[in-house]
């Protein structure tokens, strides 16, 4: 467990280290606060405008960071030839891996917390009261971004990290209308055309169950059931990810 | 004495993707290395060295062949944290300090925390980085990095150490420091094995040498006994007079180099006992020997043998 730690604990301390990433918290910051100063085109909207733009600006740069820092991981360590030190250590490949994979949660999820905090600072000071289910949607998009980490360090274990921040943002981007999709082809009459379209449903993570932005823009309820089967979802999910990383990344072979 | 490594018939064979080729870097190699010895793989470069060490340490998977170390596979975690690894062209996240970049590799190794801290400084100061201690490996010169290289290798305080090129890169200072440490380690009872291309390194430091060449073992032996079964050889050169010159012609055949120049004769002969024959001759006939230099043919001459065919 301790070598685990001790992985992403560099991956972390490298991370924060540098400049892209740390631009990008400011960057992103700088939006929440900006869209205090917008005029709300009608009355009542300004709550719903700050709150939309709070939620889709956290969950846009977790993205961001998990592509740029994420994807970078493990063939950085195979370009610059750091792995050799690494991996002739008495670690197992299985942990470095989950030491990257865990580096990476500490840096998202710092975000995410200092982000969400921020957040309901700019909220208090507009006088725009912190929901349950805004609470929820930034729960949901922790979970989002653990997910899509999984997703990151799945591809860097094999492909280039240009290659897999392409991919990483394709599963993102194909999850966010897989059901949008199935539900415009559940029209269409053709059997084959359904039995593909619900195979790629199941392999495709569907980002639409951990998107309940609506429900917190519009103070709509969210239920606790429906948050145990969002978590449950994305662990799964996570942890088949995780697998299939370890199994290629324990046979590969560096040059 | 006791084998503690032994590499037997390992073949690699690299598969380019583009363009599409394969390359046999190691051809069926096999040594074995004694406790306690320090091993020099020897070999121009392209030979294989680095490729056989990263199979030694389980960087790379040979393709057959089998290597065993510790009388265990490198496989196994606990057989890793008895070895010391330094790289060709070691390199280091760039963002860590030297002094994090250690404790970190402690940490994989499980240093205990009492004995953690003063080696981490030890090994600092041994590999002289005590100033730089505390900046970022990416603003290190090449040097200093190959320099962090070798503290890392050592954190673990292990019974093997392999080392890959470990004076490239560094200045005369940095060398001589280099070999030092390779010296200490050996009189502390370790075992070394380092690959090099330069000759005095691997004649200085190694017991036993083995001479690689496009992937195959080429020649292999202790380092004295090549020395002892190469010839020596003798430099003469002569002040000489007609008595001398005549008096000598016998002896032209057994010459490697003879030659005249007006009243001065150059030669080079193998045969000690007949050198000195040449020697008393010449004093004895009011010659003058000017210059009697013998030249040992050393791992040099081996290698340059062993490289021709
Ligand atoms: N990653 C790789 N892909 C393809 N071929 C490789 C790779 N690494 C090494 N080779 C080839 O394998 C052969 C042996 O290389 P190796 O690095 O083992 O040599 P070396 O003896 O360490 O040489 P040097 O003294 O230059 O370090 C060379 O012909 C080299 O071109
Ligand atoms: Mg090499």
């Amino acid at each position: 467990m301790k070598d685990i730690f001790l992985v992403s604990n560099v991956v972390f301390k490298e991370s924060i280290r540098h400049k892209i990433i740390l631009s990008l918290i400011i960057l992103s910051f700088l939006i929440i606060l900006s869209s205090l100063i917008l005029d709300p085109i009608a009355l009542g909207e300004r709550e719903r405008l700050v709150k939309d733009a709070g939620l889709s600006t956290i969950s846009l740069f977790s993205l961001l960071i998990i592509i740029l820092s994420g994807t970078r991981l493990i063939y950085q360590e195979i370009e610059k030839k750091t792995i050799f030190i690494i991996i002739t250590k008495p670690i197992s490949r299985e942990r470095l891996l989950l030491g990257k994979f865990m580096g990476l949660l500490l840096i998202i999820y710092s975000y995410s917390l200092v982000s969400s905090l921020f957040l309901a600072v700019v909220l208090f000071f507009a006088k725009i009261p912190f929901s349950h289910s805004l609470f929820y949607s930034l729960l949901l998009i922790t979970m989002q971004s653990t997910l899509l980490s999984a997703i990151a360090i799945f591809f860097a274990s094999f492909a280039s990290p240009v290659l897999s921040g392409i991919f990483t943002l394709m599963a993102y981007i194909s999850g966010q209308f897989i059901n949008d999709i199935a539900f415009f082809i559940e029209k269409s009459s053709s059997i084959i055309v359904k039995i593909f379209i619900k195979f790629l449903m199941l392999i495709i993570p569907n980002f639409y169950y951990l998107d309940i932005k609506i429900n917190a823009v519009n103070n709509l309820p969210v239920s606790a059931n429906y948050m145990v089967f969002a978590i449950s979802y994305t662990l799964i999910y996570v942890t088949l990810l995780l697998f299939a990383s370890t199994l290629i990344f324990g046979k590969k072979e560096f040059y | 004495m006791n084998n503690i490594i032994n590499i037997n018939n390992v073949k690699k064979t690299y598969k380019m993707q583009f363009p599409f080729k394969r390359i046999d870097a190691v051809n069926g190699i096999s040594f074995n290395v004694d406790e306690n010895e320090v091993f020099g793989l020897l070999g121009p470069n392209g030979a294989g060295k680095s490729t056989t060490l990263k199979m030694l340490m389980g960087v790379i998977k040979p393709n057959s062949g089998n290597i065993e170390i510790l009388s265990g596979s490198i496989i196994d975690r606990n057989i890793r944290k008895k070895i010391g690894f330094l790289p060709e062209n070691p390199s280091f996240y760039q963002f860590l300090t030297a002094y994090e970049t250690l404790d970190f590799i402690a940490g994989l190794f499980n240093v205990p925390k009492e004995l953690k801290q003063d080696r981490i400084k030890t090994l600092i100061g041994l590999v002289g980085l005590s100033e730089a201690m505390h900046n970022p490996v990416g603003s290190f010169s090449k040097g200093m990095v190959q320099r962090l290289g070798m503290a890392q290798a050592l954190i673990n305080d292990p019974e093997i150490l392999v080392l890959d090129e470990p004076m490239s890169g560094l200045d005369p200072i940095g060398r001589k420091e280099m070999k030092d440490i390779i010296l200490m380690m050996k009189r502390r009872g370790k075992t070394l094995v380092f690959s090099s291309h330069i000759l005095p390194d691997i004649e200085m430091l190694a017991d036993k040498v083995c001479v690689i060449n496009k992937g195959t073992v080429v020649g292999i032996g202790y380092i004295h006994d090549i020395i002892k079964s190469e010839l020596k050889e003798f430099d003469i050169e002569i002040l000489t007079n007609d008595t001398i010159n005549k008096m000598l012609e016998k002896y032209k055949d057994e010459c490697k180099y003879f030659s005249i120049h007006e009243n001065k004769i150059f030669i080079t002969i193998t045969d000690h006992i007949k050198a000195e024959e040449i020697v008393n001759l010449v004093r004895d006939n009011d010659g003058k020997v000017l210059s009697f230099i013998p030249r040992e043919n050393k791992l040099e001459d081996y290698f340059m043998n062993l490289m021709k065919d």
